[in-house]
């Protein structure tokens, strides 16, 4: 073991002596601050009582009383008077570099300035050092009590100019001296140390913060990229939407335009307007009429159901749209469709039947659908439509006495590209007509279904709210 | 021959062109039927029609100058004002028939025209009723 390991193993030692707990909380600490400062009350007490006591002796003269007054209050009463305030204060680093200058001074320079002060000075050097040591250890309790009691067993307990008391002094306050010292050299050391290491933790949490705010640069960046892009995104889609909705008007155009020229020139021509036409010849005119009529039809549905599942589905709604003369029309086209079969056709209808805020056009196409299908599907009996209100809507109900449509059929009525069996083998349609009527009641704010029992019928149900709140009038007039 | 009403359709195909003039010309026997095949200089050739026209029938795809341009200068003319301008077109899509109405057309035919209610229709165009005849 050399000097410089004893060294440290010594120090090592009386750190884990000194050392505050790692535990110790700052009310702990103020205990002990308060604590200190009561001794240091009490040691006060103790010199300036005994000082008290020296200048009652009668066989002193006035000036040596006056000057050991002196030497005791710039010795001992001063140091412990500026030691309690600093205390006070909780600075324990600062006290110890103050009280180390007073010991200097009272062991060095007092004695030279006064002589019969030396042995005085000794004792009160050791004193202060003592303080300083546990001061700038921050001791603990026991050790300050052990301190104290040291220091007035070497004050006042020994006599004042003896043999003893100097012969264990100056030692003493050597060797405690140089520890105190090198103590606090070591604790500004490791203090240094502690404080490269917080600069240390300072630097990097300094940098992790530039980092953090880099990245929060970063996704702010992004997040506003991640916008932007999104926004195009959405553009686009507007875009496609838009070029889909004009590529569906365009389609309805072009499609419409040579239907106007064959519909129109086959029945001038059916009616003998370009000469005259044989019987026979106006049936297949006719014919090809009707055929026409349906080609239409079905480019309606094709592109209703084009923009109902595009998205692009709009109603022209208006405020009071009367619901009797969209009844009797539809009503007069389904008499025409049955033809000869034998069903009868009834109305039950409400006198006070109120007008409705709705598309007049797709209220009619959805009670013709309703209608041509109880048509399409009844071969004998009776279609009734009823009308009636229910609360805040109005209900018209198309009840057929056709095959009915069986329970697992009954969904597939309202899907788009799906016929059941029946609607198959009846023919005709793209089968989309109840898939679009239910989509324009839904569009109303309104539903669209079905009751059926095999073998006696079907009713399809339409209800409407008489003045829907999500509908909202078209034009303003 | 029926002189009254005056009827001007301005309209690039010749087909429906063809139809009209059955409708108009024979059916309904009137005197005054102008037909346009484009709208050049249509401004021109509508003020200098006599007589003027008692009703407008407008394809709202005509070229140079498309139906709604035709409309808005029409509308402008101090004689144009109150005469019924009907567009009549294939292009009946919902949102169509909106733009028909908001820019301020009369009424609307839709293609293919409905000859059996043509007369009809006609009759109350001519009463200044609002005529949106879509399917």
């Amino acid at each position: 073991m050399n000097t410089t390991t004893q060294a440290r193993f010594a120090l090592r030692w009386w750190d884990r002596l000194t050392a505050p707990h790692p535990s110790i909380t700052d009310i702990e600490r103020r205990r002990q601050s308060r604590l200190l400062s009561t001794i240091e009350l009490i040691v006060i007490g103790v010199i300036v009582a005994s000082e008290l006591q020296q200048l009652t002796d009668p066989t002193a003269s006035i000036s040596d009383q006056l000057t050991g007054l002196a030497i005791s209050f710039f010795l001992y009463v001063l140091p412990f008077v500026v030691l309690y305030f600093l205390n006070r204060t909780g600075r324990y680093t600062l006290s110890a570099y103050g009280l180390i200058l007073v010991v200097f001074f009272a062991n060095v320079i007092a004695p030279l300035l006064i002589p019969s002060a030396w042995a005085d000075s000794l004792g009160g050097g050791l004193v202060l050092l003592l303080s300083s040591i546990f001061l700038t250890v921050q001791a603990t309790t026991v050790l300050l009590i052990v301190s104290v009691t040291i220091q007035l067993f070497f004050l006042h307990l020994l006599p004042p100019n003896g043999t003893i008391a100097t012969w264990f002094t100056i030692p003493l306050t050597v060797l405690i001296g140089g520890c105190a010292l090198t103590l606090l050299w070591h604790r500004t050391g490791l203090e240094r140390e502690r404080r490269a290491e917080l600069e240390r933790v300072n630097k990097n949490l300094r940098a992790s913060e530039v980092a953090l705010q880099e990245a929060n640069a970063t996704l702010e960046q992004r997040v506003i990229e991640r916008t932007f892009d999104l926004e195009a995104a959405r553009n686009q889609a507007e875009r496609a939407d838009k070029v889909k909705s004009a590529f569906l008007a365009s389609m309805s155009h072009e499609l419409r335009t040579p239907l106007n020229a064959i519909i129109n020139f086959t029945k001038f021509v059916a009616k003998g307007r370009y000469g005259p036409v044989s019987e026979s010849q106006a049936e297949i005119l006719n014919q090809v009429t009707d055929s026409s009529n349906h080609l239409l039809a079905l480019i309606n549905d094709v592109l209703d159901m084009s923009k109902i599942e595009s998205g692009s589905l709009t109603l022209f709604i208006e405020d009071n749209v009367a619901l009797h003369p969209i009844i009797e029309g539809t009503l007069s086209i389904t008499r025409s469709l049955l033809g000869e079969k034998p069903v009868e056709i009834s109305l039950e209808i409400p006198n006070d039947l109120p007008s409705i805020r709705a598309d007049k056009q797709r209220i009619r196409q959805i009670l013709l659908n309703m209608l041509s299908n109880a048509c399409k599907f009844t071969e004998k009996g009776a279609i009734t439509l009823k009308v009636y209100l229910e609360q805040n809507n109005v209900v018209l109900a198309v009840q057929d006495t056709g095959p009915g449509i069986a329970a697992q059929d009954q969904a597939a009525v309202f899907e788009a590209f799906k016929q059941t069996a029946t609607g198959l083998r009846q023919g005709g349609g793209t089968g989309l007509g109840m898939p679009i009527s239910r989509n324009l009641a839904q569009a109303h704010g309104g539903r669209l279904w079905l009751s059926s029992d095999v073998g006696k019928g079907t009713t399809f149900y339409l209800s409407l709210p008489i003045k829907s709140e999500v509908l909202v009038p078209t034009l303003v007039a | 021959m029926n002189e009254y009403p005056a009827v001007l359709y301005i309209e690039d195909d010749p087909l429906s062109r063809k139809i009209m003039e059955m409708l108009l010309c024979h059916d309904l026997d009137l005197a005054h039927v102008t037909m346009f095949a484009d709208s050049t200089e249509f401004s021109a050739r509508v003020q200098a029609l006599v007589p003027k026209p008692d009703v407008i029938f407008l394809d709202v795809h005509i070229r140079p100058h498309t139906g709604f341009e035709i409309l808005a200068a029409l509308r402008t003319l101090e004689a144009f004002q109150r005469v019924p301008i009907v567009a009549l077109t294939a292009s009946v899509m919902n949102e169509e028939i909106q733009q028909l109405q908001n820019v301020g057309f009369s009424g609307c035919l839709a293609k293919p025209i409905d000859v059996e209610n043509f007369a009809t229709l006609f009759q109350q165009i001519l009463n200044g009723e609002s005529i949106w005849r879509i399917n």
